[in-house]
């Protein structure tokens, strides 16, 4: 697979979309009416064979943020409406959010890219990038970086999901399964 | 009075989160693959020399594009993220139509404002890898690897790997075709020292 390929989901309804085959721009949809949710797949490699994280992107954060959550808010009025699903070899995540207030849209996107790509040049500079390292960084970039009470990330595989969660006092990240 | 209060609250703040109040700065190589302990006055210090021959101008064409790439030693330098300082490239660039006219070009640029940057040697290999991030062309950003082509040191391989990017109906070439997308760097090529 050259590009990325996904569902949104309104009302219900779910529509395909795709991005450009060996573009590395994504055009983010402009027709946002009730579109609660997105599922899209990321693929292992580029067209010029590098491989990609498979985990969500600091935009996927933000798209996240900017279209389900506000739509829930709008058509639904529940936050838990929302969902973001990044589908990659190394698992399925999943971002929710059960605050209870909108979260403030007054972050930077650049700031969130440099934390996530200095941490990912990192792993990959110093031969730690497994699938392993790459879910804590991304929990931790959820946490430390982002910092949004409620934003979470559920890594689901089968028919199981486990929360991943970074704790800032002890630099750790804990899995914990979700109840059946 | 106001003023006075700022600039102690700055000489504050810049003291407390960066390393410029060390006395002392222990050293360590710039191939160093553990983690370095944060704001501690570590300096990750180009000791073996490595970087002095990266630096200078490169230049390159591919699709009928001139490139000229210019890296630049930055030494002792804070690292805001990591928190550590070290010794680094950056590196600011030209690209040229086959007219000659300028199609990119951030040389003019300053050093904390370098679109390639947070160079580091990959741990047991001869290849430096930067970062490469664009807002002007809508956060378009990716990861370049550099080595040296020749034994003399005057040919340097160079490539470079996009990162998707997310544009958004702001971004000035949304609407614009796939193929007409900026491409600002070669993707991979051989450059020659001038």
């Amino acid at each position: 697979m050259n590009h990325e390929v996904g569902f949104f989901e309104k009302n219900g309804e779910f529509f395909p979309t795709s991005s450009e085959p060996c573009s590395n721009f994504v055009k983010a949809s402009t027709s946002l009416n009730c579109l609660t949710g997105i599922m899209h797949t990321h693929q292992n490699f580029d067209c010029e064979g590098t491989f990609l994280e498979p985990v969500p992107s600091p935009e996927d954060v933000d798209i996240f943020i900017r279209i389900p959550l506000a739509q829930a808010a709008q058509c639904s009025g529940n936050y838990q409406d929302a969902y973001h699903l990044t589908i990659a070899s190394g698992g399925t995540y999943m971002l929710n959010y059960n605050g209870s207030t909108t979260p403030s849209n007054n972050y930077n996107v650049q700031v969130w890219s440099d934390w996530y790509e200095s941490e990912y040049k990192n792993l990959s500079d110093k031969k730690q990038y497994t699938q392993n390292n790459i879910e804590e960084v991304f929990a931790k970039f959820l946490s430390t970086c982002i910092g949004i009470d409620g934003l979470e990330v559920y890594k689901i595989e089968n028919d199981t999901a486990t929360k991943l969660e970074y704790n800032q006092s002890t630099g750790t990240t804990s899995s914990t399964p979700c109840p059946n | 009075m106001k003023n006075i209060f700022a600039l102690l609250y700055l000489f504050t703040f810049a003291y407390s989160f960066s390393q410029i109040g060390c006395k002392q700065q222990t050293i360590i190589p710039l191939r160093t693959y553990t983690d370095i302990p944060q704001d501690q006055c570590y300096y990750t210090k180009d000791t073996n020399n490595e970087l002095q021959d990266y630096t200078g101008t490169w230049m390159g064409t591919w699709n009928n594009k001139t490139f000229y790439v210019t890296f630049k030693k930055m030494t002792n330098k804070y690292d805001d993220h990591f928190k550590y300082n070290k010794d680094l490239l950056i590196g600011k660039f030209k690209t040229l139509s086959s007219n000659g006219s300028i199609l990119f070009d951030n040389t003019a640029v300053t050093d904390d404002n370098a679109k390639i940057m947070d160079g580091d040697f990959i741990k047991d290999e001869n290849n430096y890898s930067l970062r490469y991030f664009d807002k002007d062309l809508c956060n378009n950003r990716g990861f370049i690897t550099i080595a040296f082509a020749n034994s003399t040191k005057t040919q340097l391989t160079w490539k470079y790997r996009p990162r998707r990017t997310v544009i958004y109906p702001d971004c000035y070439f949304y609407n614009y075709s796939a193929s007409q997308y900026p491409d600002p760097l070669p993707k991979n090529i051989i450059l020659t020292k001038q």
